[in-house]
């Protein structure tokens, strides 16, 4: 329950990343998250962990509402695996990137198939965004998913020449 | 031997009397009874496969009848595929293969899509165990935990990132939130709960046991054939989200492995019958074990704790740079990131001690709930990034596998000499599992956890019973590190019975002890002070509730020696019949995994006691 409050901020953020369509789209009450992108399927394996993964709401909601407004391949199991991952180990996710490196860093930057030869450039990018959200004051009171989805977020732009290389 | 008799007969059987009469042959393979989990039978119940849910079975006996189960299998393995109904090769995969290498036959091509996903994702993945060390929080967890594990294949495409995005097989009961404590007991004793298998990323557990609950993980690696590998992988997929029976003793996730794992393995991984199975059983046995002349167990690696691997960084620090640490950070609510002595380290070791205090930073967030703890997380993270990134490779420390450790049950032979009745001989059995002498990093460092402890002592007039401990738990939750902490409680839980006084044989009485207290290291040294409470029975003392307090040093010599000394005193506020100290002194030293020496003097108001003895653990 406590990460099923999307907070307005990451609600805006994903809807500012989509813009205009993502925003017109988002009032339609027809839209089914989960049935258009198939990300039940993908998280509720039907062998009994849908409670323990049900925490993740928040990011494969947000997700799933920005890209069914699109198409269903946009929301392909990629990106729900991502989003799985940056929620479960943000805490780790933070402080190896601001050691530089470390295994969670390392398998963010897999998830998301940056290259050796990318990652210097990521992680740059990484340390720098999260050097900026954490100088926020309000940023130690901040909800947990909160700031998973500020990381998810950056991730997302700072590997985007991973995804398409 | 018995798996190669009865492929033998299957084979015999083809060219006389057909494939039909082998078939009837294959029923009572331990591969096929395996694959069924046919292993629940007892004295006073016909057997039966573990697995409840219905849907795991074709025939409608088939839980009870691995012969109509095999019969039915086949049948439907020949069906053409029909529209929407998932054809038998895509629900029991296994069976199909296993039926295909044991009778040449192959099934009409189907389109099993969930199965090729999964099959896609596992295609020659290595098959091992994740152990979870012991966890003084929980009674479920005393003992451990275990899972499956499924890595990629290491000669499969692509670069492995990491371990963190393996699989995950965890066997669990299906404990509904409602269920207080009493009931949470009895029916995981006695039954009533439900199990089955779950799938996970690895990243989920490292997140619960080594980030929430600071145990360590240890990775058993299997060097199973490809063949087998490909059986197993496709039977986990069978027995996915199937219901199972549970119970806490016999029936549980070692258990249920090691009956897994013996698809594969031929070899009775846990005895059937035994009163309880710990995850530990299953990794000795393991360690044991042989696949086809080869030691079954390829490798084990060790996943550190978040707290592990921030006691591993402090050590690792200079100690100038131990003292910076200490003064940036010198008490959990103040952070001072100005310390000169800080700011005078160049700026690769101010992060390597800001990456040690990240660490503890990390730590402390689990271990408790302090308001202005995760400001000063945010000003080390600020802190951090203001400094070029890298860090340190860990350094790790000398950990024991379990399966290398001392093995958890003791039994000792020592000489008494008790000053009011003369010498003696007394026999102890611990079935489980460690105590403040004989823990270690493996299971938990500075703590005790023993099970059902008998000490009889041998005399002229025959054995009499000095004490049999129900249980005892003792954690003394040291510090690892001299860095700022929240407030742990040491705390001892002991129920049981033993003599009032050392100098009467006679004098049993019951009682159940709650203290709680604090510990502190200094150097070798680790004292503790602790006071509570003891419900007792009244033949032979005065008092039913008794205060108590309870001091001790533990002393660790080394890696061999290793002594104990307490004191403590009850008093029922009832006069001299309703008091008593009690003091001891125990010293320790290893021979080896399996042998030790134990000396100790004990003593209370009337007498005292000398002995020596020699243990051996098994």
């Amino acid at each position: 329950m406590k990460f099923a409050t999307v907070s307005a901020a990451a609600l805006a953020g994903s809807l500012m990343l989509l813009g205009a369509t993502s925003a017109s789209a988002a009032t339609n009450d027809d839209i089914n998250p989960w049935q258009h992108c198939g990300i039940g399927a993908a998280i509720f394996d039907e062998n009994g962990t849908a409670a323990a993964i049900s925490n993740v709401i928040w990011d494969l909601g947000t997700t799933a509402v920005t890209s069914a407004t699109v198409s269903p391949e946009t929301c392909s199991s990629k990106e729900v695996e991502v989003a799985q991952f940056v929620d479960q180990t943000y805490d780790q996710l933070a402080m190896e990137t601001a050691m530089g490196e470390g295994e969670h860093l390392t398998a963010a930057l897999g998830l998301m198939n940056c290259g050796a030869e990318a990652r210097q450039g990521v992680v740059s990018q990484l340390r720098a965004d999260l050097q900026e959200a954490s100088a926020v004051a309000g940023y130690a009171d901040q909800a947990h998913a909160d700031k998973a989805y500020g990381f998810y977020t950056s991730l997302n732009q700072a590997a985007v020449d991973c995804s398409a290389s | 031997m018995r798996r190669h008799l009865v492929t033998l007969m299957a084979l015999l059987c083809l060219p006389v009397a057909g494939a039909q009469a082998a078939e009837r042959t294959l029923h009572d393979h331990p591969q096929w009874q395996s694959l069924l989990h046919f292993d629940r039978d007892g004295m006073f119940r016909e057997p039966r496969s573990a697995v409840l849910s219905e849907a795991f079975f074709l025939a409608d006996n088939g839980a009870f009848d691995p012969a109509v189960e095999l019969e039915a299998t086949l049948a439907a393995l020949r069906q053409a595929p029909r529209d929407g109904e998932p054809h038998a090769s895509c629900r029991f995969p296994a069976r199909a293969l296993w039926l295909t290498r044991m009778t040449g036959e192959t099934w009409p091509v189907a389109e099993c899509p969930e199965w090729d996903a999964w099959r896609d994702q596992h295609a020659g993945a290595e098959a091992g165990l994740m152990f979870a060390s012991g966890y003084l929080g929980n009674p479920a967890s005393f003992f451990g935990h275990l899972m499956l594990h499924l890595e990629p294949s290491a000669d499969g495409e692509g670069e492995s990132l990491t371990r963190l995005l393996d699989t995950s097989l965890n066997f669990g009961a299906d404990v509904p939130e409602e269920d207080g404590l009493i009931p949470y007991m009895a029916k995981g004793v006695f039954g009533g709960y439900e199990a089955r298998y779950s799938r996970a990323p690895f990243y989920r557990n490292t997140a619960l046991y080594s980030e929430r609950e600071m145990r360590d993980l240890w990775h058993y690696r299997l060097a199973l054939p490809e063949a087998d590998r490909e059986l197993l992988v496709a039977h986990l997929y069978e027995v996915i989200g199937q219901d199972f029976d549970y119970l806490f003793l016999t029936q549980n996730c070692a258990s249920r492995i090691a009956r897994t794992l013996e698809l594969v393995v031929e070899a009775d991984l846990t005895p059937g019958n035994a009163p309880w199975v710990a995850p530990e059983d299953l990794v000795r046995a393991i360690g044991e074990a042989e696949v086809d002349g080869r030691p079954l167990l390829e490798e084990t690696r060790h996943v550190p704790s978040r707290r592990l691997q921030t006691e591993w960084r402090y050590l690792a620090l200079a100690p100038e740079e131990q003292a910076a640490a200490s003064a940036v950070w010198p008490e959990v609510e103040r952070l001072n990131l100005e310390a000169p002595v800080f700011q005078a380290l160049r700026p690769q070791r101010r992060a390597a001690v800001l990456d040690t205090l990240l660490g503890h930073a990390a730590f402390l967030e689990q271990t408790g709930d302090e308001p202005g703890l995760a400001e000063i997380e945010r000003r080390l993270l600020q802190a951090r990034l203001a400094l070029p990134p890298g860090s340190e490779p860990l350094a790790p420390g000398e950990q024991v596998p379990l399966h290398e450790a001392t093995p958890p049950a003791r039994v000792s032979v020592a000489g008494l000499y008790n000053h009011e009745f003369g010498g003696a001989a007394r026999l102890t059995l611990r079935p489980l599992q460690y105590d403040l002498l004989d823990a270690n990093a493996t299971r938990m460092p500075n703590a005790a956890l023993e099970i059902g402890r008998t000490e009889l002592d041998l005399t002229d007039e025959g054995p009499r019973l000095r004490r049999l401990a129900f249980f005892h738990v003792t954690n003394l939750h040291a510090r690892s590190v001299p860095l700022p902490a929240l407030p742990d409680v040491a705390w001892h839980a002991s129920a049981g019975i033993e003599r009032g006084r050392l100098d009467c044989e006679r004098c049993l009485e019951g009682h159940a002890t709650l203290l709680a207290g604090k510990s502190q290291r200094l150097g070798r040294h680790l004292s503790f002070a602790m006071i509570g409470g003891r419900l007792r029975s009244e033949r032979h003392q005065a008092g039913p509730v008794a205060p108590m307090a309870q001091l001790g040093v533990l002393s660790h010599w080394g890696t061999r020696q290793r002594s104990l000394v307490q004191l403590s005193h009850v008093d029922a506020l009832k006069g001299e019949s309703g008091r008593r100290t009690r003091w001891r002194l125990q010293h320790r030293f290893s021979l080896g995994k399996t042998l030790d020496l134990r000396a100790g003097v004990e003593g209370d108001d009337d007498a005292h006691e000398l002995s020596l003895g020699m243990s051996w653990y098994f």
